[in-house]
């Protein structure tokens, strides 16, 4: 996907600077007039992406949290009845701050798909560990990336064999789901524990590769994000 | 010559647990294969957990090469195959997982590509660097995790059931594998032929103590004393009665 997206950084870390430099300025939005810029610099990344419809595939669950996010506040918040059916009231305010938070949650979401879901989790890492984030909890997001597939073939063949022994199904079955639940979890501990020995036994954190210097592409396309979001940020006060 | 490992009354077992074996004196010379053979629960991991650094013994001395190792501490010229060696890959690809061990020694460039290259070169790799590990065989993934210990450049390896859950040829391809690598090794393993065929001594350990130590032909054909300890005596040993010395040379 990297290859098909020529309009992003290559540098997994400069994507990630320039993703938490957007983002930040999107969430910093307050006013409802700034929202149509919102949505075009979401569009404009979308294109960017090279693969709009996969990116708007991923899209749906954040979609529908939105909604609801905007459907409560839309409902239950705020004076001002726009309208009513029975016990339903339709407020204006509640209306503007649905929008305005569903909006900066769409925004941001697409904007953090098309820059990071293409990355493979070693360089998400990798980027992560450059912006001084600490070795250990980059790490740990390497690891759970690398390993949560295999826990749930875990679960899945655990809860496989326990159908298979006549385990039931629905709530009654519960307590033998949390059990079987349990007891992945409990391997998964375990075999985090012969990991980290064997990280360990490999002088994991004895040395770390240096950081190398942002290239002048790379600084381009900062700068440049500083700047769309200063006036981002600017335009919403002024208005 | 100091011995590559050498341990005095030495007694191993998990902190605030029994020890699981105790008094043990063992010398192992550089270049020298030692097999460890034992039932389950004899201890054998427990001690290559020790030896490794990460747990301290419960008494005892550990040295190596001449130098004492201080408890709990890992050593740079020993290195670990675990029982579950798929766990020891934990890197994206074969070659990012290689590069791990010696680039956390402070290696960088074209020292580190060169050390990486020759330690997938060493176990038949090359071909996969760029492989995801969890795509690698049983066999595969067995060689790739010798291939990280190859590049760090241990001078003592400790082989926790190396051949376990492989088919013939992986079993066979590792053993060409081991037969050809000078390092000194202690080799714990339930597969006493493949004992037979590495190591020229044998080390049985049960109920917490040395049982035997001594050369691998007369301990393994020891019927008596292998029944006594939950052992039996390797195929080969019994399909073709005692093997003289030489033949074990010609084997190893």
């Amino acid at each position: 996907m990297a290859e098909a997206a020529p309009r992003l950084p290559d540098c997994p870390r400069t994507r990630l600077l320039v993703a938490l430099i957007l983002a930040f300025a999107f969430a910093s939005v307050r006013q409802i007039t700034s929202l149509p810029l919102l949505a075009a610099f979401a569009l404009a990344a979308l294109v960017a992406s090279g693969q709009p419809l996969a990116v708007v595939a991923r899209l749906r669950a954040p979609a529908m949290l939105a909604l609801a996010i905007a459907l409560a506040l839309a409902l239950f918040s705020g004076s001002d009845t726009l309208w009513q059916a029975g016990p339903l009231h339709l407020r204006s305010d509640g209306v503007a701050a649905g929008a305005l938070v569903a909006l900066r949650l769409l925004a941001i979401v697409t904007l953090t798909l098309v820059l990071l879901g293409s990355l493979p989790p070693h360089k998400l890492a990798e980027a992560l560990r450059s912006l001084w984030l600490p070795a250990i909890l980059s790490d740990l997001v390497m690891l759970t990336l690398r390993y949560i597939d295999e826990m749930r073939a875990r679960l899945a063949r655990a809860e496989a064999a326990r159908r298979l022994r006549g385990g039931g199904a629905g709530w009654r079955a519960l307590p033998e789901r949390a059990a079987v639940f349990a007891t992945a979890l409990i391997h998964g501990q375990h075999r985090a524990d012969r990991v980290w020995a064997a990280m360990r036994l490999r002088h994991y954190g004895a040395a770390r590769p240096a950081t190398p210097p942002f290239g002048l592409h790379d600084l381009l396309w900062i700068g440049a994000a500083l700047a769309l979001a200063a006036a981002l940020v600017w335009l919403d006060r002024a208005t | 010559m100091s011995a590559a490992l050498d341990t005095s009354g030495l007694s191993v077992g998990w902190p605030g647990h029994a020890p699981v074996l105790t008094g043990l004196d063992l010398r192992l010379a550089p270049g020298e294969r030692i097999g460890l053979v034992g039932p389950n629960g004899a201890g054998k991991s427990t001690l290559f957990a020790t030896l490794a650094g990460l747990i301290p013994p419960l008494a005892g001395q550990i040295s190596v090469m001449g130098d004492p190792l201080p408890p709990a501490t890992i050593s740079a010229r020993i290195g670990v195959l675990l029982q579950h060696s798929e766990d020891q890959l934990f890197c994206p690809t074969l070659a990012e997982d290689v590069r791990f061990g010696p680039q956390n020694q402070g290696l960088r460039g074209d020292a580190l590509d060169a050390r990486v290259t020759c330690a997938l070169a060493q176990c038949d790799l090359s071909h996969l660097a760029d492989r995801p590990v969890h795509h690698l065989s049983g066999g595969e993934k067995r060689r790739a995790a010798i291939a990280g210990l190859l590049a760090m450049q241990p001078e003592i390896l400790l082989l926790d059931e190396p051949s376990a859950a492989l088919d013939l040829r992986s079993r066979r391809a590792l053993m060409g594998l081991l037969a050809r690598m000078p390092q000194a090794m202690v080799i714990a393993s339930h597969d006493l032929d493949m004992l037979l065929d590495l190591c020229p001594r044998i080390l049985l350990v049960d109920a917490g103590r040395v049982q035997a130590d001594g050369p691998a032909q007369d301990v393994l054909s020891d019927a008596a004393l292998m029944q006594r300890h939950g052992q039996e005596v390797p195929a080969s040993l019994r399909a073709t009665g005692p093997v003289s010395p030489v033949a074990i040379g010609q084997r190893g």
